[in-house]
């Protein structure tokens, strides 16, 4: 890897806080208290998301990479108030939205967008572009609008030509569906995207085209994104600072340069290393990260990690390793992380 | 007499596939899917059949295996599997070999598997020609082979439905049924796209410890180019339903020579040492089948297109011993 290329300390850093989550934790409901007796289970509840923290500032981007039911999909929806939060706070600009009376928290609606994996195939297949582009306003009773000129101004935002309006989703290829759920994600001006997997699926030649485009309404709009994906190959071009998961917690957070030269998590370094190399001379002589996220119903005592950790100590099986920080950005939750020293 | 001669000296490859061209019928038209395509699989090599969606590839394994839709035709061609010719068997010759000699691991294990039956029977199921073996016997080759691609407690979990598995563990079950009677050929169409690149590292080097163990030969068909460097010997290049570039892994990957093979490692991000905002892309849009064009199929979005990729369609170069890639470049080269 290139060093000298990863981002410098970026202008944004004394930037505005936007969005601040603060030791957030959603919990599913399993079964009742009775049947968990018959069952003798333990726990009764699914910690999806637990003692998450971090500030998001505007402008910038934030990626959270994690293997599928890390919870990463959940902290989204949460953020959103799609997904109640059972402790923690969201503040956005400041304030407490998700605690507000329900006109606060439409408008916090309007600021925060949504950005779904398959935004056309998860949507009615007999409706047109400039319906499907239009929902939002209709969502939020702004359809005095003028909507044929919101769809003409969205589509030309993200790239389409103005006959699109017209055309149904079948009709669309891969790329074109995905502008399509650009147009709707950034229809009603938002200030926060929260774009879950926004390439998974495409193709490579594509995929370059929807990020360039998030990129460029990034630096246009002014919008900050928080990006929920596996991909860490795109990772590292788009996103100002990297989250890792791990069974609903964040176990190594910093910029993302860090994440990617200074891996202190042996989770972040067996990610790292699980990605192909798209080299034959490169290829990889073992498997970096063995065996799979075990179930949220048994969740490991003391580092959640343990069972796959390739480090692992007896340490590791009985204590929760506490926060640790390596420099203001950069923080992991290890009781034997690769680099101990800022 | 063609499958005589076969036994007696197995054909060096396993799988040729010979100028073939397959037609779907649509409500619009006919689509020329894919279109003089010829492609070898050497015995015991892996091989990479590499293109973005619509470029043909899922078409061409299911071609090979026979398991085309109803409005799907082969106008042109020959598909010779293991030096017997593949086109014109009936149905129930093509199934002796499917499962058998050929099987295919398909992108989500629940379209392969049957979800009301308990994974144990199935694999049962599968083994129905070896009469020679009892029931327990079979169990227990059932039980090695899932304990061979990662199932712990093979035994315990044979009597488990396909729903109580993860899609990781899912995905080895198919594997593990694919391979569980030697195939001579294994195809794998996206086998890993819908697992955590953790799993999908896992998947790989099962697919490779396999090959290793039973020198079985592989047909792997991804758009994933990391996989396909980790893995593939021999890597087929496919474009809008033609093979555009072939060559060994290391020709496509190092010395790439048509443009589109070119353009499409430009745009993975994971070969992009320096970090940048702006990635690159092709620009355009794969050509409508429905009205294929005259010239070179990739010459709407090439940019490195003259006046004579409009209008010839350019044939197949040779660019080094096993390499071939047809772009009219490489005649320029040659005659100037």
């Amino acid at each position: 890897m290139a060093d000298a290329a990863l981002r410098e300390s970026p202008p944004w850093a004394a930037g505005e806080m936007l969005l601040e989550v603060e030791n957030l934790h959603v919990r599913y409901r399993m079964m009742g208290p009775i049947r968990a007796k018959i069952l003798q289970l333990p726990n009764r509840f699914l910690d999806a998301v637990l003692d998450v923290s971090f500030r998001l500032r505007r402008g910038t981007t934030l990626a959270l990479v994690g293997e599928s039911g890390s919870g990463k999909s959940t902290l989204g929806r949460a953020i959103t108030g799609l997904v109640p939060i059972a402790a923690g706070q969201v503040r956005f600009e400041g304030r407490e939205p998700l605690k507000a009376n329900p006109r606060g928290e439409k408008s916090y609606h309007r600021d925060v967008a949504m950005m779904f994996q398959d935004p056309v195939s998860s949507l009615s297949p007999r409706r047109t572009v400039r319906s499907l582009i239009t929902e939002p306003f209709v969502v939020h009773r702004l359809g005095r609008r003028d909507l044929d000129a919101e769809a003409r101004r969205l589509l030309a935002l993200v790239g389409l030509p103005r006959d699109f309006a017209g055309r149904y989703p079948h009709q669309l290829s891969g790329g074109q569906a995905r502008r399509v759920g650009v147009a709707r994600a950034v229809a009603l001006s938002p200030k926060l995207i929260i774009a879950d997997e926004p390439t998974a699926g495409l193709d490579v030649s594509v995929q370059g085209e929807i990020l360039n485009l998030m990129t460029r309404l990034q630096s246009e709009l002014g919008l900050t994104y928080l990006i929920i994906t596996h991909n860490l190959a795109v990772v590292r071009h788009v996103s100002d600072e990297t989250a890792i998961m791990y069974m609903g917690r964040f176990v190594e957070q910093g910029t993302t340069r860090e994440i990617f030269e200074r891996a202190a998590h042996p989770y972040t370094a067996g990610l790292l290393a699980a990605q192909p190399h798209p080299d034959p001379d490169k290829r990889r002589e073992e498997v970096p990260l063995l065996g799979e996220v075990p179930s949220l119903a048994r969740r490991p005592a003391g580092c959640e990690f343990h069972t796959r950790c390739p480090r692992a100590q007896a340490l590791c099986r009985q204590e929760r390793p506490a926060v640790h920080r390596l420099s203001p950005s950069h923080r992991h939750r290890c009781h034997f992380p690769l680099i101990d020293t800022p | 007499m063609a499958l005589a001669a076969s036994s007696i000296e197995p054909a060096a490859n396993v799988l040729e596939v010979q100028g073939l061209s397959v037609r779907f019928r649509t409500p619009r038209g006919p689509v020329l899917a894919l279109r003089n395509v010829s492609v070898e699989v050497p015995r015991g090599s892996v091989v990479g059949l590499v293109g973005e969606s619509g470029s043909g590839k899922s078409t061409l394994a299911l071609a090979v295996m026979g398991l085309m839709s109803g409005n799907a035709s082969i106008t042109e061609g020959s598909l010779r599997f293991a030096g017997r010719e593949l086109l014109g068997l009936k149905p129930q010759e093509l199934r002796a070999l499917r499962g058998d000699r050929l099987s295919m691991v398909f992108q989500d294990p629940m379209t392969s598997l049957n979800p009301v039956r308990a994974i144990g029977l199935q694999m049962l199921d599968i083994q129905y020609r070896e009469r020679s073996l009892s029931i327990a016997e079979k169990r227990r080759k059932a039980a090695d082979m899932l304990r061979r691609v990662g199932i712990p407690d093979p035994e315990r979990q044979m009597g488990r439905y396909p729903h109580e598995f993860s899609g990781g563990m899912r995905q080895r079950i198919a594997i593990a049924m694919g391979v569980l009677e030697r195939p001579e050929l294994l195809i794998a169409d996206e086998p890993t796209t819908a697992l955590d690149v953790t799993l999908e590292a896992q998947i790989i080097q099962l697919l490779r410890d396999l090959r290793r163990e039973f020198n079985s030969s592989i047909l792997f068909i991804s758009h994933n180019l990391g996989l396909i460097a980790e893995l593939c010997d021999i890597v087929v290049v496919l474009y809008a339903g033609e093979v555009v570039e072939q060559g060994t892994v290391r020709d496509i990957f190092h010395r790439p020579r048509h443009p589109y093979t070119q353009a499409l490692l430009e745009c993975d991000p994971a070969r992009i040492a320096e970090i940048r905002r702006e990635l690159p892309t092709i620009t355009g849009d794969v050509p409508n089948l429905l009205r294929i064009p005259a010239g070179c199929v990739f010459a709407q979005r090439c940019p490195k297109v003259f006046d004579r990729c409009r209008v010839e369609h350019p044939a197949d170069y040779p660019a080094g011993p096993a390499h071939l890639a047809r772009c009219h470049l490489l005649a320029e080269r040659a005659d100037g």
